[in-house]
């Protein structure tokens, strides 16, 4: 009987070292951190992008940079996809722009070398830089540039909406024009910062589409040329060695702004790695087959902060919305419901469940990196955190038990949001009910007007306000309301930057008092990467065109 | 035997065709489409709902079914309705990393699960059998992710033997090509390993409470002559089953250890395929994975009547 005993322990006492061997294994690499506070403004640390040209030794710098990305894209067709990897890894990099924005978020000139506006805002002119040439060896034209923005403009509804019938005309070479419809004074800020880049290639590339009406190759101005993409595994891009860089304006230095400036590409091949387990990307930086990873949450991030040789840099990336449902079909078309789910939501509790500590709160719609648009109108709605007046709000909408239902995708941790919401709501006496699907089923769900009262979702950062979606009477939401829709006529029609403002802090006013949607606040997103690694280039993304490692 | 064969061959068409009307029909109810997964989370509604119709994904389903069977009987699987690429390319490409990995992964299960298995077997209730019967329960109840993630966290970060991920095909060089698959077979390779150590030790217990193990051990058969040809070949019949289980397992549930490792194979494609609703390609996958499936279970039949030539394939 002893005997036995003690065959047993020595069984258990072996399955406990082996689970112990593993645990070990994983604890090991985990620095300590410090504990999650309270604190609702996250600490971003972006450094600065600007590029001491002269102190690199180009002679010695590693060949490959090597990248890991968690996202792979469907195409890399950027006029026709909105999706952030396509945008981060070949805009700036392989294509470039008529205009793009610099570190303030500010149109300066990139393929043109200046451009002016009509008086009434409808007519733009476009001066080309000349010598410019594509990867392809063939020299940018207005014939390219007419054919790359027309089609940008089909592809891309809202642009089309903003410019009407107008289209892109060859004036000389290197000169072309478009006349709008009506005042189209955001176009600029469109062509330089929207999610879907208005690049430019050459006009033969626009004209080679597939059955499906997407790129086949992609050939662009850029200082890295597209080399191969393996499904599943990589994208390599190659230094453009006949790339004609340009310097900011009104400066002969070496410098990058933004996603302007002088573009050196020092690293010969760029590979970006398709990982994507986050675990497995930090792993990978960790052991240095990797030299930079993307998309670096805030409990990753403190993992890359506590090893040795390796460094987090981190940004605000967009806002979450909680977008109300304001058909018929849902009881949140009453305002006073709208309101009660507004003043009983916490948006630290809201962020926090999904972000840990990549998260800022803030009222404004428009995030940090569009400085120009920031205002504080309407934030006495916002975060407010006020049980009884939630209730008061709910007796005036004659609640009664009725259930308010909130769809949550899995994606990026929003069904926590939904359930940290669903708790709240809970708590003034609401009967909530939450549905937490995959995305690609949100999105189909989200267009039945009877399956959700609110639904989590997330705005990447954009450079105008009138791109914000949730505005639109078709976006799943449905916001049909004639003041909203004459506020934001007047934003559109703004024939100044300042009168675009002042009707912008008008439509933000009118946001928080209708709610099409409440803005919970303002997420982050991380970037790990070697102490090697030299020159990259931060704001709303991470760009290679200055990156190096020294050898 | 010959005729056996060409008619289980055959009987494949017929299974093809259910499997194909079920996965078409569960692909295009789920709700999601691809539309979304081109232009992104930003796009506007009005581009959505145009590149649908432009895709054709408002047609009417059994329309759809029909055109895309169609092509199927003309030996076109047609193509990815996100990347526009043939699907018979985009398979092809993922399929070789998967059959490396199943192939390495049932490498080292064999070579693990047979001999502890026969091990255990012969030293029934003592150390070595307790050791053995802990290894299978650690095989069958620690989920492959975690097992990968802690094989990596120990051999690629701490020890730096093997890449963290990534897969290096034959050409980068069977060096580099061994190293890229080895955690990634054995986090996939263990848990079949527990299940064959398990079936090993069983079959080989019964066998060797029989009468002609009893009669060949006493007319003096050495041990390992016991073991290894009288007692094991009897065993192998229900051993080779589960191998059979095993080989398909391996090449159609690699998904979590294939998205860990960076895999590019059949199940990391699946896997985005899914989520990026691309139905041509989901399809394929399905209907590749049942033919595997009939494949494998058609070999493993055959296999049975030269284990033991009483069963008639028949």
């Amino acid at each position: 009987m002893k005997k036995r005993t003690a065959k047993w322990l020595t069984t258990i006492l072996l399955s406990a070292t082996m689970i112990l061997g593993l645990t070990a294994c994983n604890s090991k690499s985990e620095p300590t951190t410090g504990e999650t506070t309270a604190e609702s403004k996250a600490e971003y640390n972006l450094p600065s992008n600007e590029t001491e040209a002269a102190a690199v030794d180009k002679a010695n710098v590693k060949e490959i940079m090597n990248i890991a990305v968690s996202q792979e894209g469907a195409n890399y067709d950027v006029h026709k996809t909105t999706t952030l990897v396509a945008r981060q890894l070949f805009s700036g990099t392989v294509w470039e722009k008529l205009v793009t924005l610099n570190g303030n978020a500010e149109v300066v000139p990139e393929l043109c070398s200046s451009w002016e506006m009509s008086e009434d805002a409808t007519t733009f002119t476009f001066n080309l830089r000349e010598g410019v040439l594509f990867h392809d060896g063939t020299e940018l034209k207005a014939d390219d540039v007419v054919a790359s923005m027309n089609r940008w403009i089909e592809a891309f509804s809202t642009a089309k909406d903003l410019v009407g019938n107008g289209r892109f005309e060859k004036v000389d070479d290197y000169t072309v024009k478009i006349v709008c419809d009506s005042a189209a004074l955001t176009l600029v800020d469109m062509m330089a910062g929207a999610a879907q880049p208005a690049i430019v290639t050459t006009k033969s590339i626009c004209e080679n589409e597939d059955e499906n009406g997407y790129l086949k190759e992609y050939i662009g101005t850029g200082p890295y040329k597209f080399v191969e993409w393996v499904q599943g595994q990589y994208i390599t891009f190659e230094k453009f060695d006949d790339y004609v860089p340009y310097y900011l304006e009104g400066t002969t230095e070496e410098i990058m702004d933004g996603w302007a400036g002088y573009k050196h590409a020092y690293t010969k091949q760029l590979k970006f790695w398709y990982v994507p387990e986050a675990a497995t990307r930090v792993a990978g930086l960790q052991t240095g087959q990797y030299d930079v990873i993307l998309s670096l949450d805030s409990e990753n991030s403190k993992i890359v902060e506590g090893s040795t040789g390796l460094e987090v840099a981190s940004e605000q990336a967009g806002t979450i919305a909680l977008v109300f449902n304001k058909s018929e079909e849902s009881i949140a078309q009453d305002i006073n419901i709208r309101h009660a789910v507004n003043a009983v939501a916490n948006s630290d509790d809201l962020m926090m469940s999904a972000f840990g500590d990549y998260y800022d709160l803030g009222s404004c719609y428009m995030d940090e990196s569009n400085a120009f648009w920031l205002t504080d109108a309407g934030s006495e709605y916002y975060n407010i955190k006020d049980e009884a007046k939630a209730k008061e709000y709910l007796e005036t909408a004659g609640y009664n038990g009725e259930t308010f239902k909130i769809l949550a995708p899995t994606l990026n941790h929003y069904d926590n949001i939904a359930l940290v919401l669903k708790a709240e709501l809970e708590a003034i006496g609401m009967t909530v009910e939450v549905e937490t699907v995959d995305w690609a089923t949100f999105t189909t769900l989200r267009e039945d007007k009877t399956v959700f009262d609110l639904y989590i979702t997330s705005f990447a950062s954009v450079p105008v306000p009138s791109l914000k979606a949730y505005y639109g009477p078709e976006y799943p939401g449905w916001t049909v309301d004639d003041t909203m829709a004459e506020k934001l006529a007047a934003f559109n029609q703004s024939t100044t930057k300042e009168q675009a403002y002042e009707a912008w802090v008008a439509l933000q006013q009118y946001s928080w008092e209708y709610l099409p949607c409440i803005n919970a606040g303002h997420y982050g997103t991380g970037y790990g990467y070697s102490e090697a690694v030299s020159g990259l280039s931060f704001g709303n993304g991470v760009y290679f065109w200055d990156a190096y490692i020294p050898q | 035997m010959k005729k056996y064969i060409i008619k289980r061959i055959l009987a494949v068409i017929p299974i093809l065709l259910v499997v194909s009307v079920v996965i078409f029909s569960l692909v295009h109810l789920t709700p999601g489409d691809p539309a979304v997964a081109i232009l992104g989370s930003d796009a506007t509604q009005e581009d959505i709902l145009a590149l649908r119709e432009a895709m054709g994904l408002n047609d009417p389903i059994p329309v759809q079914y029909v055109n895309w069977i169609v092509d199927v009987f003309h030996g076109d699987l047609g193509n990815s309705v996100v990347s526009n690429a043939p699907v018979a390319s985009v398979l092809k490409g993922h399929f070789l990393p998967t059959i490396n990995l199943a192939a390495f992964a049932m490498i080292i299960s064999l070579f693990v699960s047979l001999p502890l298995g026969m091990v255990a077997a012969r030293k029934r209730g003592k150390l070595t059998d307790q050791i053995v019967s802990v290894i299978a329960l650690c095989g069958i109840s620690v989920p492959s992710f975690l097992l990968g993630l802690g094989l990596m966290m120990l051999f690629s970060v701490k020890f730096r033997i093997f890449p963290v991920s990534g897969y290096a095909p034959w050409s980068a060089g069977a060096i580099e090509h061994i190293r890229s698959l080895t955690l990634p077979a054995i986090a996939l390779g263990f848990m079949y390993a527990a299940l064959m150590m398990r079936m090993t030790r069983a079959s080989m217990l019964e066998v060797l409470g029989s009468d002609y193990i009893k009669m060949a051990k006493a007319k003096g058969v050495k041990e390992g002559a016991l073991i290894g040809i009288h007692a094991f070949k009897n065993a192998l019949v229900s051993i080779l089953t589960v191998i059979g289980q095993s080989i398909i397992g391996a090449l159609s549930g690699a998904a979590v250890v294939e998205t860990v490792f960076g895999i590019p194979g059949l199940g990391s494609l699946i896997v985005s395929s899914i989520g990026r609703r691309d139905y041509e390609v989901i399809q394929g996958i399905v209907l590749l994975i049942a033919f595997i499936n009939v494949f494998i279970n058609l070999i493993t039949d055959i296999a049975y009547s030269f284990v033991d030539p009483r069963i008639r394939v028949q």
